[in-house]
């Protein structure tokens, strides 16, 4: 193994071998948290080391373990591998520092199974990044899954139960269907590994294939859009949100949803390759799906009173902004997708970081009590600002370049709605985030000013991330920079550009949320928030809203409803009684020899 | 030709031996006899797996006639059943060893532990038709006394009682089948008949016969109602044996008969209908475990749906002659026996440890019992199919193996994988309660010695999932060996 095969093998396996250490320093909670973090920046560290070789033109790749004739774990450092490994390496540093204010902030409990979980999930997520085939993906993706289990559950109450069964349910069932994709995919090449551009035997089947082809890749889109959080598979996410604060930044911003909207990321453009989505007919498909998710969620967020749950349907909307992306297979959709795993990265966990600055210092968890806490915590708050203004996709913060790429990608693909999907979207985002920034800044300050430095500092740097990508997006081996080489490998013949003087579509995305965040202002005190003890009919936009959230948990309940019965039908069919066995004994015989007989008339 | 071996007849002639020396020690030794009985039985099976071993590596030309024409043949399947037995049994004893202390009649359940086994072995070598029910019936008769064993509890009995009927039925039926080809054939060797072939007329009934006869003892739907009262009533190192490997013996059984009509001398296809059952046997089967509140009887639930995905495999590659379809079938046997058997003694313990079958009872269970709960966990996660272990692997090469057969294996690797997901609706919910908070300690303290297979069977099941190098080989010689086209 060569120096640089050991280091890409390093970057996913450190984080796992920083296990046994967290667990024997059980009793020695600083030098734990000191391992932890020395962890997390030397996994960064060992990320950031790859990428000369990728920006030279050599990623660095190595097999590490076969199990079959064409699976195996192997790992690849390209370009879209090391943007989601460096981002989130990153991210851990900032969420383990946090974390160990947040921790010890509230007294919390199991506080090394927590340190614990969380490097496996970050190596796991190494391994999802850095994976070059679909199997290697997939083995870490379920390790995801398992690692980040124990974290849902932290509280250990009813509800945290029940909802780490809802999150283990819908997340294993993903894996299910990923699995079933990826052996009709194996069956039918024999070779499942990422190429830019697409698989080269998958291209060459023949025609009378593709419909088995089809199948797979449905099931791949359905298995990756569970942890993608694509609508109608969306519900275990809220539900997750009882887990720890940063534990919901971790899933939220950087391992879990990411890795769902990395892997149909893969899928399209690493896997079936441009050429075959349009061929499988998918595009139009993921298109209305994702539209449709990005609405609708943002439609839930305005509904929502609780913070992490307003964050918990943002963020779905947000992966959809990445998935529609992938789907519009042109080079500015690919790089605004890509460019968003890390610009909502950035956004989303500073937000939720706030979350959790105010959980622990004030307790508070609801927007309708956040009036004047933003005089008690004004960083605090000031961050969140800037984070909500860049999710919103004001200018020059990372997220308007990436939302950028992907409205130019929208008006260029010719669909006259996708614009206008973008631009309700933008509105959206400024109705529900605009209002907290106001009230938080409004109004006296309710108690005396407390922010503790270790969490208020992580905080303060992601929101700084969010504005030094967006301001420098020529950084090398930064985000912008990787996702900026995607289209010329992906799609021979073509290169993006992103001139943000020349971009039209641009100018009028600012306008529209410039203008929208004026007037949301200026009717602050007039635009009441949602409140439990709201009394007066809803009407309009929040009637919508609330009705496809009921529709939404009708069709679920239903389904959980009709399943269940199915089993406790076919307990009636146990009768215990031996003469009721003999029958089935004998019908068991009669309806094979009918079988035979049929099939050889 | 098949040299003659005697060799090949070591296993057997070990495991009877042990069997008796086993009885006569457990009796003759009064107080210590049960553990002498114990001892003798893990001495015995590491033995005969030592035995079957290099067996393998003739590549399936030994063979052994003690009386003349009735011949054994150590081919591929042959080392592959016997080393998945004889290692399960190898566990089962020494987890027996520790768990049933202070129990009456230890000198009779190793003596029939040891006999079931060797029919199992024998079932795998036999290389006749006659040889087969012969050692198919030592297994199942076996496995009736050792259901029932636990006399004084009413469950058991009834269990037993249901049990022997149904197979007995089966056997009969199974009986009748050999007989039908007998009659068609003239004779009763396996590879002559493959050879000479079966006038359509008889071979109809004979294929109906066999598949419904030994699909009693396969658990196949709906010949399955006996499973759950028998498997959750039996002490738990049989119903690990039980789900393990004697309902893979019966299916085995089945297999090597039909195999008689491989290699496209069949008047007509029964492997679609073998598909078609196995879809109907797993979805009951997970449906049926779906509400369950006693541990041991889900897990029995559950085994009839894992027949459901083994019989898959075996169907779709008798169909389609698609190698890896055996495989996956194959290597899910294995994975299966590890993973089902661990899980049943780990609930033994558990069991032991709370006194009780049932969930709510054992809740909380998992953090103070450690030693056996973890693994229990490691065989949840695998028989859902997560990786890296082995039963993730196994369902993946069933569902390649499914897919290879083109649009209708489409909807068989649907229905392969929608069972995978219906199966958490059980699964998740054990595992989640066992590791919850609340919860009481044990009222007995589980002895350490019990863990150790059950430790030793998760290690497997990891190391396998990992590096299925080590076991492929016999894997593939046993696809190899069936007699329908292997890989």
């Amino acid at each position: 193994m060569t120096p640089d095969e050991a280091v890409l093998v390093l970057a996913v396996f450190l984080p796992f071998l920083a296990v046994p250490g967290i667990v024997l320093l059980r009793h020695r909670p600083n030098v734990r948290e000191g391992v932890s973090l020395a962890a997390a920046i030397a996994t960064f560290g060992l990320n950031a080391a790859l990428l000369p070789a990728l920006l030279a033109g050599t990623p660095v790749s190595a097999n590490v373990l076969p199990f079959y004739p064409g699976l195996a774990i192997e790992f690849r450092a390209d370009a879209l591998g090391l943007l989601f490994s460096t981002v989130s390496s990153f991210l851990w540093i900032l969420t383990t520092v946090y974390s160990i204010g947040y921790m010890r902030g509230l007294k919390e409990h199991a506080q090394t199974r927590y340190y614990a979980c969380f490097a496996l999930v970050i190596g796991s997520a190494m391994g999802v990044a850095l994976s070059s085939s679909l199997f290697s993906l997939l083995i870490f993706y379920e390790a995801l899954t398992v690692s980040t289990y124990p974290l849902v559950i932290h509280k250990e109450t009813d509800e945290a139960y029940r909802a780490g069964r809802k999150y283990l349910t819908y997340t294993l069932g993903g894996g299910g269907a990923i699995l079933a994709g990826l052996a009709i995919v194996y069956a039918l090449a024999g070779d499942v590994s990422f190429a830019a551009g697409g698989n080269a035997s998958l291209a060459g089947l023949p025609p009378t294939a593709l419909g088995v082809l089809q199948v797979a890749a449905g099931l791949l889109i359905a298995g990756f859009g569970v942890k993608s959080t694509l609508m109608p598979l969306h519900g275990w996410l809220p539900t997750a949100m009882i887990a720890p604060t940063p534990v919901s930044g971790l899933l939220h911003a950087v391992a879990v949803v990411k890795a769902g909207v990395f892997g149909i990321v893969r899928t399209l453009l690493f896997l079936l390759g441009p050429g075959l989505t349009v061929t499988l007919g998918l595009q139009p498909g993921m298109l209305a799906v994702a539209s449709f998710t990005i609405l609708v969620a943002s439609l839930f967020a305005l509904l929502q009173d609780n913070l992490k749950l307003l964050l918990a349907y943002s963020t779905v909307s947000q992966l959809s902004y990445i998935v529609l992306g992938a789907a519009l297979l042109s080079p500015n959709g690919i790089v605004g997708s890509a460019a968003h795993i890390a610009a909502h990265a950035f956004a989303k966990l500073t937000m939720f970081f706030v979350a959790g600055i105010l959980l622990v210092e004030t307790g508070k968890t609801r927007i309708s009590e956040l009036r004047g806490v933003g005089r008690q915590m004004p960083g605090t708050m000031a961050a969140f600002a800037v984070a909500a203004l860049a999710l919103i996709g004001i200018p020059p913060l990372a997220p308007f370049v990436s939302k950028g790429y992907l409205a130019a990608g929208a008006a260029e693909s010719g669909a006259v709605l996708l614009p206008l999907v973008l631009a309700a979207s933008a509105v959206l985002n400024v109705a529900y985030f605009l209002p907290i920034v106001v009230r938080a800044f409004g109004g006296a300050s309710p108690g005396p000013r407390k922010e503790r430095g270790t969490m208020l500092a992580p905080l303060v740097a992601t929101a700084a991330g969010a504005v030094v990508l967006g301001v420098w997006t020529g950084l090398p081996g930064g985000p912008f920079a990787l996702a900026g080489s995607l289209p010329s490998a992906i799609l021979p013949g073509h290169a993006a550009g992103f001139d943000p003087l020349a971009m039209d579509s641009l100018l009028e995305l600012g306008l529209v949320a410039a203008a929208a965040a004026v007037v949301v202002a200026v009717s602050a005190r007039r635009l009441e928030m949602p409140s439990p003890k709201r009394t007066a009919p809803e009407r309009g936009i929040l009637w919508l809203g609330r009705t496809l959230a009921e529709g939404f948990s009708a069709v679920y309940a239903s389904v959980v409803a009709s399943v269940d019965g199915l089993g406790r039908r076919a307990r009636r069919t146990q009768t215990g009684d031996l003469n009721w066995n003999a029958i089935g004994l004998a019908l068991g015989l009669l309806l094979v020899l009918a079988w035979l007989l049929g099939g050889s008339a | 030709m098949a040299a003659e071996s005697w060799p090949v007849a070591l296993p057997l002639i070990v495991l009877v031996g042990g069997a008796v020396i086993a009885f006569l020690a457990g009796r003759a030794l009064g107080a210590r006899g049960g553990d002498a009985a114990g001892i003798v039985a893990i001495v015995a099976f590491a033995l005969s797996f030592a035995a079957v071993l290099p067996l393998g590596d003739a590549g399936g030309t030994l063979a052994y006639a003690p009386f003349g024409e009735a011949a054994l043949l150590a081919d591929g399947l042959a080392v592959f059943l016997a080393l998945v037995a004889t290692g399960l049994g190898l566990a089962v004893a020494a987890y027996s060893l520790v768990s049933m202390r202070g129990e009456r009649g230890r000198a009779h359940y190793t003596a029939l532990l040891l006999l079931m086994v060797a029919g199992l072995v024998g079932l795998g070598f036999a290389g006749d038709l006659f040889n087969l029910y012969v050692f198919f019936e030592l297994m199942a008769i076996s496995s009736y006394a050792l259901v029932a064993f636990h006399r004084e509890r009413g469950e058991a009995i009834e269990a037993g009682m249901k049990y022997i009927v149904m197979s007995g039925a089966g056997s009969l039926l199974a009986l009748l089948g050999i007989g039908v080809l007998y009659a068609g054939a003239g004779q009763l060797d396996i590879a002559a008949i493959r050879v000479a072939g079966v006038p359509s007329a008889l071979a109809l009934p004979a294929v109906g016969l066999l598949i419904a006869g030994f699909g009693v003892k396969a658990a196949i739907v709906p010949m399955h109602t006996w499973l759950p009262d028998a498997h959750s009533a039996a002490p738990s190192g049989i119903s690990a044996m039980l789900s393990g490997v004697v309902i893979q013996g019966g299916l085995l059984a089945m297999v090597r008969a039909l195999s008689v009509f491989g290699g496209g001398a069949a008047p007509f296809s029964y492997g679609l209908l073998l598909a078609f059952l196995a879809v109907l046997t797993m979805t009951i089967g997970n449906l049926l475990a779906m509400h369950q509140q006693d541990l041991k009887r889900l897990l029995a639930y559950s085994s009839i749906a894992q027949m459901g995905y083994i019989l898959l495999g075996f169907g779709i590659g008798i169909e389609y002659g698609i190698g890896i379809a055996f495989v996956g079938a194959l290597f899910h046997i294995l994975s299966h026996a590890l993973m089902k058997g661990g899980a049943f003694l780990a609930a033994g313990i558990l069991q032991q440890a709370y006194g009780t079958r049932d969930l709510a009872g054992l809740r909380g269970a998992g953090r103070r019992v450690p030693a056996a709960s973890l693994p229990f966990a490691v065989f949840a996660l695998g028989l859902v199919g997560v990786p890296p272990t082995a039963g993730f692997l196994s369902k993946l090469l069933l569902a390649t193996g499914a897919a290879e057969a083109g649009t209708t294996g489409a909807f068989f690797v649907v229905a392969l994988i929608g069972n995978s997901v219906l199966s958490l609706a059980y699964y998740v919910p054990v595992l989640t309660g066992l590791f919850a908070r609340e919860g009481t300690s044990p009222a007995v303290h589980p002895s350490p010695g019990s863990a150790v297979p059950v430790v030793g069977l998760a290690a497997l099941v990891l190391l396998f999932g990992v590096w299925p190098d080590l076991v492929l080989g016999f894997v593939n010689a046993a696809a190899g060996s069936l007699g329908f086209g292997g890989p």
